[in-house]
């Protein structure tokens, strides 16, 4: 129930206020913890990963994640994008692996975002963009979250080639 | 033209009303001298209770720097709408922690009206917050639809174990 509640909720994010103006991103270090209003979010690294008959390639961005709610959440919705030559597109495909669930409250989690990427070769520089939120009024007896604009960016370098 | 308005000014007034109405007021079902809670939708009782850091299921093997929880159930269903999707642990801080999806063919995720279900319910919780913790079943709300009563029974949660390994199904017994 509760996760279906926050997938509802977090589904109606964009519909409900769109994006506040964006706020400064303070830089962080790979390995700091970057504390949000329900999660802390720990950038680590990046990887690409090859593909192959069934996937294309991708990059992926590897964190830990806590959800320091006192409920089980589907995932960090629209808080993370990456900051990327191509753009800056916004992740919420979350991977646990070999995990199926919600974040847990207070149970870390080795997780990862990704995109799919080709024709990478060598290092590249990854920003990986945090968002915060905030609980947003609605007289629907739903919880409804804002996204309040950027507030960390965590660079970290991602090598090899696919 | 009068009626009709009256009509959609009708519907339009439930539908608010039970769009706005407060969903926090539950009545709990707690379990009888038999163990079992029996529910306007349900019954279910705990068959057991473990706790570990590793669980082996199927092929995969977990593990976790929490703790598992597997709760073992019985379920017996009365209504049409009773999927136990909403399966979860309540500890004694008010923390929730909905049932995980790693178990596969062992979950209990629906009973059909009439049978009586038996499957696994696991859970992943810091070890310091098991103490009190009690299992809650509330019906699937879809919809405009939910349920003001669930089952809530309390968990003898036992000794840590090294590992612990799921049941390989589900089964239902028509009752």
């Amino acid at each position: 129930m509760l996760v279906g509640i926050a997938a509802a909720a977090t589904g109606l994010v964009a519909a409900f206020g769109g994006f506040a103006p964006t706020a400064a991103a303070r830089p962080h270090r790979p390995g700091e913890v970057v504390g949000l209003l329900r999660w802390d979010l720990t950038v680590h690294r990046a990887e690409l990963v090859p593909g192959d008959a069934d996937h294309e390639p991708e990059m992926r961005v590897w964190f830990t994640v806590v959800n320091t709610t006192e409920s089980t959440l589907s995932q960090p919705w629209g808080l993370v994008s990456l900051v990327l030559p191509e753009g800056t597109p916004e992740v919420n495909d979350w991977t646990i692996p070999g995990r199926r669930g919600g974040f847990d409250p207070e149970v870390p989690q080795q997780a990862y975002v990704s995109v799919p990427v080709s024709g990478w070769t060598g290092e590249r520089t990854i920003g990986v963009q945090l968002s915060d939120e905030r609980p947003s009024d609605t007289p629907a007896p739903i919880e409804v979250w804002r996204i309040t604009g950027p507030v960390a960016q965590v660079d970290v370098v991602c090598a090899g080639s696919p | 033209m009068r009626a009709v308005l009256a009509v959609a000014a009708a519907l339009a007034a439930v539908v608010a009303a039970v769009v706005l109405a407060p969903a926090g007021d539950i009545a709990w079902v707690v379990p009888g001298a038999d163990g079992w809670a029996r529910g306007p939708f349900a019954e279910a009782r705990v068959t057991s209770v473990q706790q570990t850091q590793a669980v082996q299921s199927g092929y995969a093997r977990l593990e976790t720097s929490q703790v598992f929880v597997l709760v073992g159930l019985e379920v017996t269903a009365h209504r049409q709408l009773a999927p136990l999707g909403d399966i979860s642990l309540l500890t004694s801080d008010g923390h929730e922690y909905r049932q995980r999806g790693e178990l596969g063919a062992a979950e209990l995720l629906g009973v059909e009206p009439g049978f009586t279900g038996s499957g696994t319910a696991m859970f992943e919780v810091p070890p310091e917050r098991l103490p009190g913790a009690r299992l809650l079943i509330v019906p699937h709300q879809g919809g405009l639809l939910y349920y003001r009563s669930g089952l809530r029974i309390g968990l003898e949660i036992g000794q840590l174990q090294a590992e612990a390994s799921a049941p390989a199904s589900r089964t239902w017994v028509q009752r």
